[in-house]
């Protein structure tokens, strides 16, 4: 229901920023493995300095088989 | 006219790369129980002096800022991470942490978005456990010298 001119108005919404996982690498940027996770458009600026993107998890440990059922 | 009471500290031992409510939001923050004094932010000024002859009086300009040194009070919180973390900044070698006080509106004083928020980054040092007699209870200091001016934001959404 509601205004049906108002579902004729385009969608002009801005989409949202997404945010990126970083870990540091850069002792001088504090304790080595801390994460940030800055909007995506930020990102250069923690690049530089020595944060480096979060790796994710590879199958191989998520998929690891658990030898005490064998 | 508004009291302290319910504020809450959370740390990160990482600096932001850049002195900006932005930069800070992005860090991974962990709440500090059991606090009883929170750190005093802000920075303090030198003058210089610049003297008269013809005068006698001696007029000053402003000089340089620096982050004032400040300590933080907690009673012991046994196998909290926040504590670990910031014991954990105060010994290690280069001190590196940041500092977001919350006055937070949500369960339990949670932060809440739109929340006042408070950001400071600097070194911290000087963990000092509580001197034990029969009228003291188990806690510890820890000092922060403020090495950035304080960022007021708001909790983000």
């Amino acid at each position: 229901m509601g205004n049906p001119d108002l579902r004729k108005l385009p969608d002009n919404r801005v989409k949202k920023d997404a945010r990126v996982s970083l870990t540091n690498t850069n002792k001088a940027n504090g304790a080595i493995g801390a994460i940030a996770t800055p909007l995506e458009s930020d990102s250069a600026q923690w690049l530089a300095i020595g944060w480096t993107r979060t790796l994710p998890e590879t199958t191989e440990t998520l998929t690891q088989k658990d030898d005490t059922h064998e | 006219m508004s009291n302290f009471i319910g504020q809450t500290i959370f740390v990160e031992e990482a600096h932001p790369s850049a002195n900006t409510s932005t930069a800070f939001e992005a860090l991974t923050w962990v709440k500090v129980n059991g606090v009883i004094t929170l750190p005093q932010l802000g920075v303090t000024h030198s003058m210089i002096d610049v003297p008269d002859l013809q005068t006698g009086f001696t007029s000053a300009v402003k000089g340089a800022g620096q982050g004032v040194d400040t300590t933080a009070t907690f009673r012991e919180v046994a196998s909290d991470a926040g504590q670990g973390d910031i014991k954990d900044a105060a010994n290690s070698q280069a001190g590196i942490l940041s500092i977001k006080i919350v006055d937070g509106s949500g369960a339990a004083n949670a932060p809440v978005a739109g929340d006042p928020v408070i950001y400071a980054q600097g070194i911290a040092h000087s963990h000092q456990p509580n001197q034990g007699d029969n009228a003291a209870y188990e806690g510890f200091t820890i000092g922060f010298r403020q090495n950035a001016p304080t960022i007021v934001a708001t909790e983000p959404a």
